[in-house]
C-alpha cells in the first residue's frame, strides 16, 4: 500500500511537471496593442533600439535613432483601438483590414516634447499605426495617414521585401 | 536672428537639424499657413516656397501641394502630398507617412482636399 502510494505521488509531480513544461512551451506572441504599448514603453524608457526593432518603417537606423533622441518625446494617457472599432467613422470604400495579417490602430493620449514641439506640438496627439504579422510576430508596418488600401499596400510591400 | 537661434517649431523656412528647424517641416497646418496665409517669419524672411490655394483639380501641376483633412483626425490640415504628374485623369502624389510615390491622390481616407498651386520661391 505503501508503495502504491509513493507511486500515485510520483505519478501527480510528474502530470504537474509534463503541465507546467507544456504551459511554459506556449508560443506566446503579443498581439498587436501590446506591441504598441511596448513601442511606447521603449520610447518613454529612452530605450530607442528597442523601439525600432518594432518597427519595420525604419529604413535609416543611425538617422532614426538620432531623431529619436532629439525629439525626446514623452508619452501618456495612451488609448490603443482599433481602426475598425465604432469610435471610428470608416470611409465605405476602404478596402480594410485583413484580421490576423494586416490590422491598423489608432494611438491617441498626450505628448510631451522638451523643447514644447516635436513632429508637431506639444499636447494631445492621434497617431494610425498599420501593423502586420510578419512570422507570428506583429510589427508597426507603417505610420501616418491610412490610405483606401493600407494592408493591400501593406502586404504586397512585405512579400516584395521577404523575396529580395 | 540666425538659423542657431531659431530654434524648433518656430515659424519661417529652414532646417538646420532636428533640434533646429521650423515648424513648416513636419507639421502640415504650419506648412498650410505658411504658404497660404504668406506667414512673415522672423527667421529668413522672404524664403520658403510660395503659392495660392486654387479650387479645380486642373489648375494643379507636377510640384504643386494637396493638404488633406483626414477622416478622425483632430486637425483641419492633417496631411500634405506633392503632385508629380498627372495620369490620365487624377494627379498622381508623392508623400511619407505614409511612403507613396506615383500614387492617385483619392486612395487616402480623407474628408475634404486643399490644393495649393506653387508659384515660386
Amino acid at each position: 500500500m505503501k508503495h502504491k502510494n509513493r507511486l500515485v505521488n510520483l505519478a501527480f509531480i510528474l502530470l504537474a511537471f509534463m503541465l507546467m513544461s507544456s504551459c511554459s512551451m506556449v508560443n506566446y506572441e503579443k498581439n498587436p496593442v501590446m506591441v504598441l504599448e511596448a513601442y511606447f514603453d521603449a520610447l518613454n524608457a529612452k530605450d530607442f533600439e528597442k523601439a525600432l526593432d518594432i518597427d519595420l518603417e525604419v529604413t535609416n537606423r543611425s538617422l532614426s535613432l538620432e531623431s529619436l533622441k532629439g525629439l525626446d518625446a514623452s508619452y501618456s494617457d495612451l488609448r490603443i483601438l482599433p481602426y475598425t472599432s465604432p469610435n471610428y467613422e470608416i470611409p465605405k470604400d476602404d478596402r480594410g483590414d485583413i484580421p490576423g495579417i494586416c490590422e491598423r490602430y489608432v494611438v491617441t493620449g498626450q505628448v510631451d516634447y522638451p523643447s514644447g514641439f516635436g513632429v508637431g506640438p506639444s499636447g494631445e496627439f492621434s497617431f494610425l499605426y498599420t501593423m502586420i504579422n510578419q512570422e507570428g510576430k506583429w510589427l508597426i508596418f507603417e505610420s501616418g495617414t491610412f490610405t483606401k488600401d493600407s494592408c493591400q499596400r501593406a502586404t504586397q510591400m512585405l512579400e516584395k521585401r521577404n523575396s529580395e | 536672428m540666425t538659423a542657431e537661434q531659431g530654434g524648433i517649431g518656430t515659424s519661417g523656412w529652414y532646417y538646420v537639424n532636428v533640434n533646429n528647424r521650423a515648424a513648416a517641416w513636419t507639421w502640415a497646418p504650419s506648412l498650410y499657413n505658411f504658404i497660404v496665409n504668406q506667414e512673415n517669419p522672423t527667421c529668413f524672411p522672404g524664403k520658403g516656397p510660395k503659392g495660392y490655394r486654387v479650387y479645380g483639380f486642373s489648375s494643379l501641376s507636377p510640384g504643386d501641394l494637396i493638404f488633406y483633412n483626414i477622416v478622425n483626425q483632430p486637425q483641419i490640415q492633417d496631411h500634405v502630398v506633392m503632385v508629380v504628374q498627372w495620369s490620365a485623369y487624377q494627379p498622381l502624389v508623392a508623400g511619407h507617412s505614409p511612403n507613396v510615390d506615383y500614387y492617385p491622390y483619392n486612395a487616402f481616407n480623407y474628408s475634404q482636399t486643399f490644393l495649393i498651386h506653387i508659384t515660386g520661391y
